[in-house]
């Protein structure tokens, strides 16, 4: 094998590359951006370098610093990971060029299952079909009717400059075509200048299905089962699992006969995965794509065949053959992955940006984690929001389920909100575990959207408790007047100790909460109605709910849902409010956590009410933070390039009237 | 240490009789401490609330730390007294934790009487100062008072420990280093502006706190000058123009913040601390102990097993007058010597109790006195043995102990023996009572035997008819009876408060933390062996 290998890539996916290299005693290089000095992949490998600026394409999309930096450092060969120059031949042909080991597949295979159209070609040339469909020139409405027919109903007309569902229309059957063509002919002729449609078969419950696959430079192709991806937001693959539950064993055997063949037919010589797509209750996969790197859901696939995939990428590489024939290749049991990423599945997937203030993984059995992040890792707006995959195997499919439902219930990310919880509500629902996946899953399953469920008053009292018990054990001294909280002569209820707490929710509005302590118990009531909760003073945590105090603020973990609280006693609380109430109204202040783009005003500029002052970028989405009334430009706390928090004060804009007082 | 071993069974019927009577007399303790919570009633607090202003206990709650403990002080001060009419006197005090360090509050309860002083607030005002100052507590004043109450002003305001002595004390401790810090809530006229006046440091709240030397009344008829209160006395004014406060603050939680602003800049450090164990012999077992019957003996043992960490005891002398037990042992991590009486005092138990007395005085070990006494033996033997000279040796020593003191009366407290145990007279730094407690010169059987003997010798009178002997009889066993009731005390701070024996351990032990604050006095001091 390697005596030393560089990843080419960050996050949980390069410190998985790392822990397989230890176990061989293969020396690991870890790059890094900027932003990533710190980062978890940096720690875990022998020697680390920066390659550059945070952004992506100035640092890990860099092929020529990355091979300098391989060059420099005496890397012997290269892992990419997934993402980022996985699947760039740029990089594989250099590593060639350089007498670098590319672990990955030759130049010629990625080339040729780059491309979708020719990718599509080559496997229908190797008797894998595609989704049926007509590109074809001839856009006579009779043609057009005998290639419908041809593809079987129902049958989808797209118009083939198209986009966003315009002239895109859905036909049942054959009587009801001719009118449908019509109509989506003249709209696309509207809507884009063009009638030309192209004709593609209707998947009416879509089942994400891949095949693993291993080749070697010797010709030997072997698979190693199939996964469900179908659980899928925006097109990103939520929860994975292997092996397809609820799937035929004729249409199993299709799908792996299928990938294999197609495998062979490009002498693929490497890890890789083969996408199709099957419509529930149908029995024939169609081919979608091949992806020529290790893919971000593999730990499925390892812990049912009980493989290393990178170990077996890390020796095909090297050139040794698999050694391996498939009748060696058998699932035991399931197992299913949940992808944590810092995101709001609440809120369209906004990213979550922040520091990691606790951070504890499962500790059960046959729960696996694989992370890139840890205490005090910082998550910043420059990559993808994964952090972490959690991946259960049991002897059964309900059996991983239940484990990975509780693995959900019992990771803590605090600090940056996660969609932890909405992932362990995927998990508990009922379609999860009685029907057959498919990529409408979670419309399906949260028609109105996912919402998690709205902090309680028990919850309020949680988290003034937990402010209150931190500080009682934090200035616990051993004397009386520490140990014995709360103490009141003649403790009768009406003159038991209160002590009273502005509880604020991160997006709500902030309650009174009233503790109460008798008997060395603490009970609450929230703006004066009472709550059920009753917490030991000696208790870390209220019932089901565990809490974390980062000094005034608070986060509760009740069953993997986290929530987080900012917690002052009332006192502060009721002195600060009025100073923050005279700031607030003219300020331009973030509403999420991002990086400041641009800052379009200067100090002294006179701007009127809705002017863009700020814009800000938070991953995929783009801000214009405007001015809140009319005023001139008094101070500006950011500039472009800042990474700020939410509720950060960006500019403060002097009101250009004054209020009557 | 030595453990002690209980030899009570909690099981015995015995043991549920005593506790049943006693429960009895906790429920009316508790029923009493309920109803002087509520202060002035339900319609004086609504008024209080509907001008901005918050019930003095929650004033004191918010105050405080979170969590933190409050010693409260003679919560049933003029209990009955005025038909009942001015709960707790009108005024909160006690000791709580204000940013780490035990402070002294004195609140004026504003829905009693618009918080003005009678005899007996004036008495509570002074007697927390009296702590505040012995154990080295800052003060926190939050006013909201109407100075003295004018139909009772003769006994408030002109003699010593009146009125005035609360200012002189407060201008003793300021130059003693004991920080003064005021808050005012409400109108502060004539003595009442002084509060504020003479401390170091002085919040007032927008709209409702005033200081005038002379109300607006007051004002139109000295010098016929028309003028509000606001104008003449407010907060702004007195900030901003006459500078008597120093802060303005807009609410009372705003002023209440400031205090502990205030406080938490004063950079003192907090009393020692020492770490306890509970007893092995549950606090709240001790109903079932003391007799339900006051004359039926118990040893008292039982007791102090339940108040010392880990019912260790480690007894002086324990084979020689019997009758007062002595020992060393701990409260909440604090050493303590402990003198409880097991019976009548006699001239040995009495010396031992000197003996005792010095040698704690020597180790700087504060004193516990559990009293249960009736007074010390009388008879020729006792006489011809000197028991007025041996009972004053006891006496004596209490007087001139420089160590801490602290007195509980469990039972009785007649006669002398309340002298020889450190009563209200030799004045204990803490003294609280039990609610079976009984304080007299003597009981009400002993006075009527006396008074009826006493008359019976009357020369000047002439014999009595039988129903004047019956008269006198009846009313000497009244007044006897009503007058050594611990409410009856406890209504007239001859106490610091009645307090439960399931929670005296834990009380002890937050005054001993106090005492602990003490500059120990030390120099040459024998032990005299008697």
């Amino acid at each position: 094998m390697l005596e030393s290998v560089l990843i080419a890539n960050r996050g949980e996916i390069a410190c998985r590359i790392i822990r397989t290299c230890q176990r061989f005693g293969i020396r690991t290089v870890a790059v890094f951006a900027e932003a990533d000095a710190d980062a978890r992949h940096v720690r875990m490998a022998d020697e680390s370098h920066c390659i550059g600026p945070s952004p992506a394409a100035e640092s890990y999309l860099r092929a020529d610093t990355i091979m300098d930096a391989c060059l420099a450092h005496g890397a012997a060969g290269i892992h990419p990971g997934y993402g980022f120059l996985s699947e760039n031949d740029q990089l594989a042909q250099r590593c060639a060029q350089n007498g670098v080991t590319w672990i990955g597949p030759s130049a010629s295979c990625i080339q040729a299952m780059g491309s979708k159209i020719e990718s599509k070609a080559i496997a229908e040339e190797a008797g894998v079909a595609g989704v049926p469909g007509y590109y074809g020139e001839d856009q006579s409405a009779e043609r057009l009717q005998r290639e419908a027919q041809r593809i079987g109903f129902p049958v989808l007309i797209k118009a083939s400059a198209g986009g966003g569902g315009k002239g895109m229309r859905l036909v049942e059957d054959a009587a009801a075509f001719a009118d449908a063509l019509d109509f989506a002919k003249r709209e696309a002729k509207a809507a884009f200048g063009d009638e030309r449609v192209l004709l593609e078969k209707y998947i009416e419950h879509p089942r994400h299905l891949e095949v693993q696959i291993a080749g070697d430079h010797h010709g030997n192709v072997v698979h190693f089962f199939e996964r469900d991806c179908s659980i899928q937001r925006n097109y990103q693959k939520v929860v994975e699992e292997a092996p397809a539950a609820n799937l035929d064993d004729s249409v199993r055997e299709k799908l792996l006969d299928r990938a294999v063949r197609l495998a062979e037919a490009i002498g693929y010589d490497s890890l890789g995965t083969v996408e199709f797509i099957l419509d529930a209750g149908d029995t024939e996969p169609y081919f979608l794509e091949m992806n020529t790197r290790l893919q971000v859901e593999h730990p499925v696939t390892e812990l049912v065949t009980g493989f290393d995939l990178v170990e077996l990428q890390l020796q095909v590489a090297s050139g040794e053959p698999l050694g391996l024939t498939q009748d060696a290749i058998r699932v035991n049991g399931s197992a299913i992955e949940a992808r944590v990423n810092a995101e709001d599945p609440s809120a369209d997937y906004r990213p979550n940006l922040g520091l990691i203030a606790r951070y504890r993984e499962p500790q059960l059995e046959g729960v696996r984690t694989d992370s890139g992040v840890g205490e005090q890792s910082e998550v910043t707006p420059y990559y993808d929001s994964m952090l972490a995959k959690v991946i259960a195997h049991g002897s059964s499919r309900a059996v991983a389920t239940r484990r990975l439902t509780r693995a959900m219930e019992h990771l803590q990310i605090l600090g940056v909100d996660t969609n932890q919880a909405f992932l362990r509500d995927i998990l508990r629902h009922p379609s999860f575990s009685d029907g057959v996946l498919t990529t409408r899953f979670i419309s399906e399953a949260f028609p109105e959207g996912w919402q998690p469920e709205p902090p309680d008053d028990r919850a309020a009292v949680a988290a003034a408790a937990a402010v209150a018990l931190e500080g009682y054990r934090r200035q616990s001294g051993v004397g009386p007047w520490r140990r014995l909280a709360g103490f009141r002569v003649a403790a009768v209820p009406a003159r038991a100790g209160r002590s009273r707490y502005e509880v604020r929710p991160t997006d709500g509005d902030p309650v009174a909460v009233d503790l109460v302590l008798e008997n060395d118990v603490l009970t609450g009531r929230v703006d004066d109605r009472p709550t059920d909760l009753r917490i030991p003073l000696q208790r870390n945590a209220a019932g089901e709910i565990d809490w974390w105090v980062d000094g005034d603020r608070v986060y509760l973990i009740k069953q993997g849902r986290t929530m987080t609280f900012t917690v002052r006693s009332w006192v502060e609380a009721m002195a600060s409010a009025a100073r923050h109430e005279t700031a607030s109204a003219s300020d331009v202040t973030s509403s999420i956590p991002g990086l400041v783009t641009d800052v379009h005003v200067e100090v002294g500029q006179t701007v009127s009410k809705g002017e863009p002052i700020v814009a800000m970028d938070a991953m995929k989405l783009v801000f214009e933070l405007k001015a809140p009334q009319e005023g001139t430009v008094k101070t500006i706390h950011c500039a472009s390039g800042d990474t700020v928090g939410a509720h950060a004060l960006l500019v403060e804009i002097e009101p250009s009237f004054t209020e009557a007082s | 240490m030595p453990l002690l071993e209980s030899q009570v069974d909690t099981n015995s019927p015995q043991f549920e009789a005593n506790r049943q009577a006693y429960d009895a007399l906790l429920e009316t303790l508790r029923e009493r401490h309920e109803a002087v919570v509520g202060g002035g009633g339900e319609a004086m607090m609504r008024r209080h609330r509907e001008r901005g202003k918050t019930p003095v206990r929650e004033r004191i709650d918010l105050i405080l730390d979170p969590l933190s403990p409050f010693l409260e002080f003679s919560p049933l001060a003029a209990w009955m007294m005025y038909d009942n009419g001015v709960p707790a006197a009108g005024i909160v005090t006690g000791v709580g934790i204000i940013q780490g360090l035990p402070c002294m509050i004195i609140a004026n309860d504003a829905t009693v009487k618009g918080g003005s002083f009678f005899h007996e607030t004036v008495k509570k005002h002074l007697r927390a100062q009296e702590i505040a100052e012995q154990h080295d507590l800052p003060c926190i004043y939050l006013v909201d008072c109407g100075g003295a109450y004018l139909p009772e002003q003769d006994r408030v305001f002109p003699d010593k420990d009146h009125f005035g002595t609360a200012f002189f004390k407060q201008c003793q401790m300021s130059a003693g280093g004991i920080p003064q810090i005021s808050a005012v809530f409400g109108g502060c006229t004539a003595g009442g502006a002084y509060i504020p006046a003479l401390s170091d440091e002085v919040v007032m709240v927008r709209g409702n706190a005033r200081i005038h030397l002379g109300g607006p009344s007051i004002v139109k008829a000295a010098i016929n000058e028309d003028v509000d209160a606001e104008t003449l006395g407010g907060a702004e004014m007195h900030t901003r123009v006459s500078g008597v406060s120093d802060y303005l603050a807009d609410t009372e939680a705003q002023a209440l913040s400031k205090v502990r602003d205030i406080v938490g800049a004063l950079d003192r450090a907090p009393p020692p601390e020492r770490a306890g164990s509970p007893p092995r012999f549950d606090p709240a077992e001790i109903p079932g102990i003391v007799p339900e019957n006051a004359q039926t003996p118990y040893d008292v043992r039982e007791i102090i097993l339940r108040l010392a960490d880990d019912s260790a005891f480690q007894e002086f002398k324990p084979e020689w007058g019997e009758t007062l037990v002595c020992g060393t042992a701990c409260i909440h991590g604090h050493p303590v010597g402990i003198l409880a009486n097991n019976g009548v005092l006699f001239s040995e138990s009495s010396l031992k109790g000197a003996h005792f007395i010095e040698l704690c005085n020597q180790r700087n070990i504060p004193l516990l006195f559990l009293q249960n006494i009736t007074g010390f033996m009388v008879g020729t033997e006792a006489e011809r043995a000197g028991i007025a000279k041996d009972s004053a040796k006891l006496v004596y020593a209490v007087s001139n102990a420089r160590v801490p003191r602290l007195t509980v009366i469990i039972g009785g407290s007649y006669g002398a023996g309340n002298y020889g145990m450190c009563g209200r007279g030799f004045q204990p730094n803490f003294l609280f009572a039990w609610p079976n407690a009984r304080i007299a010169t003597m009981s009400p059987d002993v006075a009527t035997t006396v008074l009826t003997e006493l008359r019976g010798k009357s020369s000047q009178r002439g014999d009595a008819s039988d129903d004047e002997m019956q008269d006198l009889v009846d009313e000497t066993r009244r007044q006897f009876t009503e007058q050594s009731d611990p409410y009856y005390a406890t209504a007239r701070l001859w106490d610091d408060g009645i307090i439960e024996p399931g929670e005296t351990r834990d009380v002890l032990g937050l005054c001993l933390a106090l005492t602990a604050a003490i500059p120990q006095e030390t120099g040459p001091s024998p032990v005299y062996r008697m």
